[in-house]
């Protein structure tokens, strides 16, 4: 009974920011982040806690379609010498870091270009045990030599990795010219080199945070973005609010300045994506983003209003959107939708070495026996499209008519995957050395009902060309350990663009790349590997687009991949959020959103009446009893 | 008695040990790649080789086996192979949203379990004890997950009576715990109520309890007074083994609730073959246990003269 009065003093306040003030988005995050330290920056929880504190020399457009990058810190795009591999940045005059008590006097001090040569050295320092190394690998004149020089020299010495000894020498590639101006010279022809300075990894911070903070800086970033943090804790949430010295920038005004205009643009006015044109970012007070691991309560959480705007879980996606089309309920409450193609692909990866699959009529068969229709269907909602090129559409050199090993609907070819078994010495899928069904072992990554959903389908399209199947389940660690080690055969995994170009997927089947590297199909094909470094040294173009193209139409006839699906990504979004074009390819555009607070406000408190007559029944059971027994006593 | 104590604290070093082995062994036979965590999708194999160097996993088993016991002794796991942070840090920063919820969960639920018992014994055999034990059994018979997902979703989500996902440090947490706390009671409270209703009835059939009755004391002096105490021997130790694990917490409804505690960090940390934090996290359930259950020794020969501790 004593639970009662806790029950009433407690219940009947769901509101999960008591106090809170100011126009504040609310985000709901579905992954912990594990540092916002730059060279540390890889995972989705990390890239987007740090993604509005920092800034880097690019960024891109938060509106334009296809993406296209513009000046961040930069103050304009960088002119290129004419050796082809010479960057030379202006760097935007006025810009401070964030006032933390790393500066001397606490206040932030004037970004300069020595700031960035200390960054990119940093991001490469052999203690720093960076993962975004791959970034500069064998890219910037230099870097590379004087990285092996200093790990050479430290080998086997324990060094403090904030200490960070040999940062005074110089490298070639990377020079300050004057305060405001910084160079890089490449070694070669990189075409992707711009857009490598737009992601995480190469965001600019003050040496002295580092020299203060050492290792915790990874919960104490510092950089010049628009928001700060005020709260961190990294298994339950982050606290921003605005950077009040953040650098002059706005919201694009494609109505009234012509420059400022991309393709396109009459339709985001017209979508009301642009209410704030004109207005100083960030536009927001702060934000706070909650990790929230689970699918029922990020999915309540939104329904509630308590965030701002979600892509709701799988399991929730008939709720939200039946049929493809938002629910009534949606839409009686003013939600709103946005999808989204994800830039990435999900793929069946076979080791090429392994005995078996090392036969290239086997992974047709394979590919052929799979009924992504179904799984489109069945297992992702409808929310995905057919993958009939590992490039996804939209990217430069996705072509959809040639998928020789994929029926044109996305269905099964039982026949045909029979047919192409039998061609492989294995009729009926059986091997005639043995006798017996051919054996395959499914790597799963992780034990959740999806994946056993995934791993079960996979079981059943397999069985009916003869292949039994066993299914092992792995955490991912595990899994990348024994795709390291070459030891499995066949996995289910995704591919998120780093950046919209194709190279970023291609690599992975790149022969100088296979396991223990990141091509862990092991695929070794000398004209793949041939066209590749030829598309390395290509600018964007037809040409390079056409090498893009034979090198998917390699993919498709060997088939180290079978590519199964595009996610599609369904946003929601409440009608008091403002200006938000969602993407997954950056996270900085959060400083161009905006929030009506008093709509929220409103509208929160209406969706959330509490409802009393349980606990008035429940009271009233309580007392009858207590009535019921001092009477009988 | 310090006989005793030492001869208890000497029987657990071998247990101590034993864990530590087994725990360092499941992790090299099943743990996966600690450094494909710690360096990403595309790591460099020099920078690899390094930091496996680092790390000590060229070492031998026995040495990296020496190397945790020397952790153990110097209560220094170092720091997470996944985001660096010290690994007394990161349990410093759970333990006390996990007993926020586990303490009060766990002292509500056994007072209520154990009325809930007496009074069911009491009333053997009448419809309160039938409804009850029904109850009860039903409840075990529900997953914990249906119980956290139903109420998360009826109590917080339909009826708006307690907030759906959240935590504040201080006073504050008393506010988005009472939730997590109410379902963990429910969750507890129909196994400890069939365990010691079984206890209970059993002191209830013996001679005292009728001698008792003979001579014309109340069924409530009888029950709290001589059932109670002969029947604390059981509760006592069930009670008193529970305790370790309320510093591990409820993975499920610390993940479910947003509860930064213990036991949703020991998931992450196993999901991320985090080997530092799960060495100490299970060393330190270890030691708990091995502590409570010489704790509970210690309390039968309190509550039970007839038990010596020689």
């Amino acid at each position: 009974m004593r639970i009662l009065p806790l029950l009433l003093l407690l219940g009947c306040n769901p509101d999960p920011y008591p106090g809170e003030q100011g126009d504040i988005l609310h985000i709901s995050l579905r992954q912990l982040p594990k540092s916002m330290d730059p060279p540390q920056i890889e995972d989705e929880g990390s890239g987007k806690v740090s993604a509005n504190v920092y800034d880097g020399l690019l960024q891109y457009h938060p509106f334009a379609r296809p993406y296209q990058l513009e000046p961040a810190l930069a103050e304009a795009m960088p002119e290129m010498a004419e050796d082809g591999v010479t960057y030379t940045f202006r760097i935007k005059r006025g810009v401070r870091f964030h006032d933390d008590p790393c500066f001397p006097d606490g206040r932030g001090r004037e970004l300069t270009a020595h700031d960035f040569v200390w960054a990119y050295k940093r991001l490469a320092h052999p203690t720093v045990n960076s993962r975004g190394w791959w970034l500069f690998d064998g890219r910037i004149e230099g870097l590379d030599a004087w990285r092996d020089g200093l790990r050479d020299e430290l080998k086997g010495q324990n060094v403090d990795p904030a200490a960070l000894p040999g940062m005074d020498r110089e490298v070639g590639g990377l020079k300050a010219l004057d305060d405001h101006t910084l160079q890089i010279r490449l070694t070669g022809p990189y075409p992707q080199f711009l857009w490598t300075l737009a992601m995480g990894y190469a965001s600019v911070y003050p040496h002295e945070a580092i020299e203060h903070y050492g290792a915790e800086y990874r919960n104490h970033p510092v950089g010049t973005g628009p928001f700060r943090i005020t709260e961190y804790n990294p298994v339950y949430r982050a606290v921003f609010e605005r950077n009040p010295t953040y650098r002059e920038d706005h919201v694009p005004d494609p109505e009234n300045v012509p420059s400022e205009r991309w393709t396109g643009w009459e339709q985001d006015v017209a979508d009301g994506l642009l209410v704030n044109a004109g207005e100083a970012v960030p536009l927001l007070d702060g934000m706070e983003m909650r990790f929230i691991l689970e699918d029922q309560p990020r999915w309540l959480y939104f329904k509630n209003g308590y965030t701002d705007f979600l892509n709701p879980p799988k399991d929730n996606i008939a709720e939200a959107i039946p049929g493809g089309e938002l629910s009534d309920e949606m839409k009686s409450r003013g939600i709103r939708i946005q999808r989204w193609t994800e830039l990435g692909t999900v793929y069946a990866c076979m080791n090429t070495e392994d005995p078996l699959l090392s036969n290239v009529d086997v992974r047709r068969a394979i590919a052929l026996a799979y009924d992504h229709a179904w799984t489109i269907e069945n297992l992702y909602g409808d929310q995905a499209i057919l993958a009939k090129s590992l490039i996804p559409p939209g990217i430069a050199g996705f072509d959809g008519d040639y998928h020789p090993f994929q029926a044109e609907d996305g269905h099964a070819d039982v026949e045909r995957a029979k047919e192409y078994l039998a061609k492989a010495g294995y009729p009926d899928g059986i091997d005639p050395k043995t006798g017996q069904r051919l054996h395959l072992t499914f790597e799963n990554s992780g034990s959740g009902l999806t994946q056993r959903q995934f791993a079960d389908r996979f079981t059943d399209e397999m069985r009916r060309i003869g292949i039994d199947v066993d299914s092992v389940t792995n955490t991912f660690p595990q899994l990348t350990d024994k795709m390291r080690k070459k030891k499995f055969q066949i996995t289910s995994l995704a591919w998120g663009f780093d950046y919209p170009d194709a190279q970023n997927i291609l690599q992975l089947l790149y022969g100088p790349n296979k396991a223990p590297g990141v091509g862990s199909a092991s695929f070794d094909n000398p004209e793949f590997d041939a066209l590749y470094e030829e598309a390395a040294k290509l600018p964007d173009g037809p040409v390079r687009t056409a090498l893009y193209e034979e090198m998917a139409h390699i993919v498709a006839d060997q088939v180290p991949w079978v590519t199964r699906v595009h996610r599609i990504r369904p946003n929601l979004q409440q009608p008091w959020l403002q200006g938000y074009k969602y993407t997954e390819v950056s996270d900085q555009y959060w400083r161009y959103v905006g929030v009506d607070d008093a709509e929220r406000d409103r509208l929160v408190a209406e969706w959330n009446q509490p409802t009393r007559w349980p606990l008035v029944l429940f009271g009233v059971v309580c007392m009858g009893v207590i009535a019921i027994s001092v009477r009988r006593s | 008695m310090t006989r005793f104590l030492i001869r208890r604290v000497a029987y657990s070093i071998p247990v101590l040990l034993g864990v530590a082995l087994i725990t360092l062994w499941l992790f090299h036979v099943a743990g996966g790649d600690p450094v494909a965590v710690k360096l990403g999708k595309n790591p460099d194999p020099a920078e690899v080789e390094a930091l496996r160097q680092q790390l000590g996993l060229h070492d031998g088993f026995f040495w990296q086996y020496l190397s945790f016991l020397k952790q153990l002794v110097t209560l220094d796991f170092g720091v997470s192979w996944a985001d660096n942070t010290p690994v007394r840090e990161i349990f410093l920063r759970g333990v006390g949203p996990t007993l926020t919820v586990s303490l009060p969960a766990f002292t509500l639920g056994s007072l209520v379990a154990i009325a809930l018992s007496l009074l069911v014994a009491m009333k053997r055999g009448t419809l309160v004890d039938r409804v009850t034990t029904a109850g009860a059994i039903a409840g075990i018979s529900v997953s914990s997950l249906i119980y956290i997902l139903v109420g998360q979703w009826l109590l917080a989500d339909q009826w708006k009576l307690f907030p759906i996902w959240g935590y504040e440090y201080g006073p504050g947490a008393a506010y988005f715990v009472a939730l997590p706390v109410l379902i963990w009671i429910v969750l507890s409270v129909g196994t400890d109520v069939r365990y010691f209703r079984t206890v209970t009835l059993e002191e209830i059939g013996k001679d005292y309890v009728r001698t008792a009755r003979a001579k014309g004391l109340s069924e409530t002096r009888i029950l709290f007074v001589h059932v109670l105490r002969n029947s604390a021997i059981p509760i006592i130790t069930r009670l008193t083994i529970a305790i370790p694990f309320l510093f591990t917490g409820s993975f499920l409804l610390e993940i479910f609730f947003g509860i930064p505690g213990l036991g949703s960090t020991l998931y992450t940390a196993i999901t991320n073959s985090d080997l530092p934090v799960v060495k100490a996290f299970t060393m330190l359930g270890a030691v708990l246990y091995v502590f409570f259950n010489i704790v509970a020794d210690l309390l039968y020969a309190l509550v039970d003269p007839r038990i010596g501790l020689e």
